[in-house]
């Protein structure tokens, strides 16, 4: 399908939606799940603008269930090796300057962070 | 209604690799601060993690000391998750092709005493494998510090089918554990540097069914104990519950060692979304069938099996296969005897859980003296017991020269040359020893003659004061017998 | 002298070294004379180190009369997307959560270019962690294509390809997920060549998509990257998915004579879509081969269609798993007033991410999510598998593929900014070639009615970089199109 026309459709799809939907196949995305997943915090606008633009995104990669995948095997990598390893042989590593050179907050040689009120 | 646990296990152990899991960085403990960390370890941009083979190849080690089975193929995931002794806050761990499946651990229950050998089962495992650690953090009022030295230390994670029932089996579960991975220099399993980590799975049912009801995850225990006390408490939680018609919800609770009882951290009720999928940046792992069967080759033998070879090969009692099967030193220390001396394995085994390890209790402040610290040598405590099973030396005498040796670390024959202990008393001369004996003890020799067979001690005292403790008791029983049987 | 000096290639820039004509001290003075003549309206710049630079070319000069010469790029400068790590120099991946990160290790690529003696200069503009195809993501400024400044230079590698093309530098690396070298290189006139997958180390660039992230050279000709890559190349332990084979000569390689290759052109490339301007520059570029007797065959490449949607399931996933690390915590820019640690992570990321980097990171979040990964990442990565072997049933019947390296000339700045979909879309070309490792490069086949640059694409066999690289010398060889230089 051309790309333009692809966009054009896309963009038309797009407003429908908005209005009241027309497409079947449009996703719902909850955003507010997501973010909090990520750990993003979002203002209000770019959560509106962004559950659009992804809603749209989301609805385009619906194509991916038209091919038929039975049988095929998903590609984890790009060539396919296996026993990539090394010997337990010590190397250097940082001096603790180093490792907190970049360090936003340091006290006794360690990271500090505001207080983590529980457990992982 | 009478209630059943059904216990899982999950246990992380720290392997004892020189280098952490995905980078050659050294692993330590104990050591000041972020000074055991790379580029990789502190998750800079840009950086990759690379496998450590000897990781890869202890935790086969423990799939074979447990009868797992080792899948042709094993790979790496990412488990995604946010906190802040996460460095990239994601875990490298492996989700659904893990390095080891299956497997059971032999365990052995406490007996009716100490001298009587429990009962001993298998507890099944569902799988192993391998990810990293994370960083320590210490909390404070207002905030919390982040030290990364034991981010990134491999990891193996091994978890038991729901196939425990008692706080006693799980508790019989990690000793086993630990004493097979101890024997096998996979790892030193001390709770409390952290090396070994355990939460509990815990529900109830009805005893008699096979429902399985929800359970409860319990965490921050601490020490074996603390598993076993756990357990038991929880247990009875939510027994209670079910009897007073309530309904247990499924969560992780938090273990309060000085409080007793367990709380819920009501924070994790949400389930984690953990968003697993391949690394893409580590390549998958198929060992070849010979490279598993030759580190098969370096596996010590396993400890019950070698507590039964022990028992049928040389009539060992419990009290003594107990203490020397269930420590890979002594034991090796035993073979290394008996390989040099093995026409008394008992007497071998005798000195060793009882007079070596007494030695070793008094030549430390606390605890015991390290087994490479001790300087008697193995074969130096055969030639001792051969030496006594020769009639060189009484048994009594052995005492002091065990000491001696124990604290010299010289061969025996050195010290009883040293010491002129050699029972060089002449048959003649010690039997002339004995006719003054029995001369000298009319009663207690017409008390034998009449069939009082205890009546022969009585001369044992005399006889060994007059050759300064140095004759032979066998051969004293032998002399006197025939003197009084004149 | 200064204006031939800043459009010379590489290789010519290293003959006069070689020859003495030149100290690598002048000729660095000549690009920092360039830079700052032209900076002010390109833009490529995020960073320089003025005196480090002098310093390292007079270092340089120095092996070079001890009779030490390292390669043929010593004293030869080389700047750097700023993605890759420099030890001791900013790694902002142009995004504010970075933007006071001082990289303490070097990148493997930078330690080989030192090694090989070249000046390692500057931090290049580029979209924030790479998500982009304008370079208009970067939290710092835009860029400007050196040949109409109204107009983006391509992205993500942006900064890399204007450099080149304004004489700014005459060799620059980047990096390339879906196309992140080849289309700027094509915008901005430029030769820029995406390396097999696992032919160039990545440690130390700063993971966007790790299953498709590749470092790999810009400069003005085909032979200049030979020269780079073969200085960046190669088998590295701390990558692991870095390949393990033999490397070839590739200069040497480069100006073999040429063969009669068969090339292939796949008709899902040539479709509706492709702007006419661009579609006549390359057949006839297509026609040239053909004069040249090679044979054309037409190819399909039937799952071409599905790429673009496949790419963005997959590269948003990695990213977003790739760009957790990046919480204010450990380095970079901690957000103020964070109630307890957990509010940390939401504000420091809050801040510091750009909207491009946000959506891709929420869209990979969500096809990873509970209940979403069989349908979107599982199908992705097979439709993967399925992508790659169209290729690699082409390769059965041809050399190596010919097509456009972008459906149209450089786009106006903020044209496609308002729909994320529509910029994915304009990816199309470079895309499928890094879901499938494959090496790609792009160089200058013709200029626009409105004089921008138009780019041709040739995209080879795993490993096959030296005959690519053979082909493009023969086409540049022949054709005037890099003497072209912008007006600016």
């Amino acid at each position: 399908m051309a790309l333009w026309l692809v966009c054009f459709a896309l963009a038309i799809g797009a407003t429908a939606f908005s209005v009241g939907g027309m497409s079947a196949e449009q996703p719902e995305i909850d955003i507010d799940y997501v973010a909090n997943l990520a750990r993003l915090n979002l203002t209000p606008e770019e959560k509106s603008r962004f559950s659009a633009q992804l809603e749209n995104i989301l609805g385009y990669f619906q194509k991916l269930r038209e091919v038929n995948v039975d049988g095929v095997e998903p590609m984890a990598h790009a060539f396919a090796f296996d026993n990539v390893w090394q010997e337990d042989v010590p190397a250097c590593g940082f001096a603790p300057e180093e490792a907190l050179a970049n360090a936003p907050a340091q006290r006794q040689q360690q990271i500090v962070v505001p207080k983590v009120v529980d457990d992982a | 209604m009478e209630f059943e646990a059904v216990i899982g296990l999950e246990v992380h152990v720290q392997l004892k690799t020189r280098t952490k899991m995905f980078t050659r960085v050294a692993q330590g403990f104990g050591e000041d601060p972020n000074t055991l960390t790379d580029p990789v370890i502190m998750g800079l941009p840009g950086v990759l993690p690379v496998l450590n083979l000897a990781a890869i190849e202890q935790s086969v080690k423990v799939g074979l000391i447990f009868d797992s089975e080792i899948p042709e193929v094993c790979k790496w995931d990412r488990k995604n998750y946010f906190y802040p002794d996460s460095p990239k806050n994601y875990q490298i761990t492996q989700f659904d092709q893990p390095i080891c499946v299956g497997g059971r651990v032999e365990v052995e229950l406490v007996g009716e005493s100490r001298n009587v050998m429990g009962e001993h089962r298998f507890v099944a495992l569902t799988r192993a494998h391998l990810e990293e650690d994370v960083g320590k953090l210490t909390h404070f009022e207002q905030d919390s510090l982040i030290d990364y030295n034991r981010a990134g230390t491999p990891l193996l994670e091994i978890v038991t089918e729901p196939d425990l029932h008692t706080p006693e089996e799980a508790v019989a579960f990690l000793q086993s554990l630990r004493m097979h991975l101890v024997a096998a220099g996979i790892s030193d399993c001390d709770m409390e540097k952290g090396q070994m980590r355990c939460d509990a799975n815990v529900s109830v049912r009805p005893s008699g069914s096979s429902v399985l009801n929800k359970r409860t995850e319990m965490k921050n225990l601490n020490t074996i104990s603390g598993v076993k006390n756990a357990i038991a408490y929880e247990v009875r939680r939510q027994t209670k519950v079910y009897q007073q018609g309530g309904s247990i919800v499924q969560e992780t609770r938090r273990w309060d060692a000085d409080a007793g009882m367990t709380t819920s951290m009501r924070s994790k009720e949400e389930a984690h979304d953990y968003r697993y999928f391949p690394d893409p940046d580590l390549m998958p792992v198929r060992l070849p069938r010979e490279r598993i069967e030759a580190l098969r080759t370096e596996l010590p033998e396993r400890v019950f099996d070698r507590q039964r070879r022990y028992q049928k090969d040389y009539d060992l009692p419990y009290t003594l296969t107990s203490v020397i099967c269930f420590d890979h030193e002594l034991a090796a220390y035993f073979e290394r005897a008996m390989a040099a001396y093995n026409g008394n394995p008992k007497a071998l085994a005798n000195y060793i859980a009882n007079e070596l390890q007494r030695e070793r209790s008094a030549a430390a402040g606390e605890g015991m003296l390290a087994m490479a610290e001790v300087k008697m040598e193995p074969e130096a405590l055969a030639a001792l017991v051969e030496v006594i099973d020769a009639g060189v030396i009484s048994k009594q005498v052995a005492k002091d020269v065990l000491i001696a040796m124990f604290q010299t670390g010289k061969h025996p024959s050195v010290i009883i040359e040293e010491k002129g202990l050699k029972d060089d008393t002449d048959t003649d001369q010690l039997e002339a020893i004995c006719r003054e004996a029995v001369a000298g003890n009319a009663k207690a020799a017409g008390e034998f003659r009449a069939g009082n067979d205890k009546a022969i001690n009585s001369f044992i005292g005399p006889i060994m004061k007059a050759t300064r403790g140095k004759a032979n008791p066998a051969v004293v029983q032998q002399l006197l017998r025939k003197v009084l049987a004149e | 002298m200064s204006d031939s000096l800043i459009f010379s290639s590489a290789a010519d820039l290293a003959a006069l070294l070689s020859a003495k004509e030149l100290s690598a001290v002048e000729l660095i003075k000549a690009f920092l004379a360039r830079i700052d003549a032209v900076e002010d309206r390109v833009q490529a710049f995020l960073h320089l180190d003025r005196e480090d630079a002098l310093k390292q070319a007079a270092a340089s000069d120095a092996r070079r009369s001890a009779g030490e010469v390292r390669s043929p790029l010593d004293g030869i400068p080389v700047a750097i997307k700023d993605a890759i790590a420099v030890k001791g120099q900013p790694l902002t991946a142009a995004s504010r959560i970075l933007s006071n990160f001082v990289s303490p290790y070097d990148a493997t690529v930078t330690s080989k270019l030192r090694a090989a003696g070249a000046i390692v200069i500057g931090r290049l503009n580029m979209d924030e962690f790479a998500m982009g195809s304008s370079t208009e993501n970067s939290s710092v400024k835009p860029t400007a294509n050196p040949w109409d400044l109204s107009r983006i230079p391509g992205g993500s590698s942006g900064g890399s390809a204007a450099a080149v093309a304004a004489g700014e530098s005459p060799l620059t690396l980047g990096s390339d997920t879906g196309g992140s070298i080849r289309q700027p290189a094509a915008l901005c006139g430029v030769v820029g060549l995406k390396p097999t997958y696992g032919l160039v180390s990545r440690y130390g660039l700063a993971a966007f998509a790790s299953s498709l992230d590749q470092i790999g050279p810009l400069g003005r000709t085909v032979e200049d990257c030979a020269l780079l890559l073969q200085a960046i190349a190669g088998h590295e332990a701390r990558d692991s998915t870095s390949l393990n084979e033999p490397l070839p000569d590739y200069a040497a390689e480069t100006v073999q004579k040429p063969e009669k290759w068969t090339l292939g052109i796949p008709s899902e490339y040539f479709a509706e879509g492709l702007d006419p301007e661009v579609r006549e520059a390359v057949e006839k570029a297509i026609q040239w081969y053909r004069e040249q007797g090679c044979t054309i065959r037409e190819v399909t490449l039937p799952h071409t269609h599905l790429a673009v949607a496949t790419y963005y399931v997959i590269s948003t996933a990695e990213a977003s798993s790739n760009l957790a690390r990046y919480d204010g915590i450990r380095y970079g820019v901690r957000a103020e007033g964070a109630e307890n640690g957990i509010d940390l992570y939401f504000k420091s990321r809050g801040q510091g991410f750009g909207p491009e980097v946000k959506r891709r990171i929420i869209l990979g979040t969500y096809v990873l999510s509970s209940g979403y990964y069989d349908a979107y990442y599982l199908r992705a990565q097979k439709v993967r598998t399925l992508i790659r072997q169209d290729f690699l049933n082409a390769f059965k019947e041809v050399d190596a593929l010919i097509t456009p390296t972008t459906p149209t000339v450089a786009f106006k700045r903020g044209e496609k900014a308002g729909d994320p979909l529509a910029m994915y879309l304009s990816d199309i070309y470079t895309i499928s070639v890094n879901l499938a490792g494959l090496p790609g490069i792009s160089l200058p086949c013709g200029f626009s009615q409105d004089k921008l640059p138009i780019g041709l694409q040739l995209i080879g066999r795993p490993l096959d970089e030296a005959r690519l690289l053979r082909m493009a010398h023969s086409y540049q060889q022949a054709h005037r199109w890099s003497r072209q230089t912008p007006n600016l």
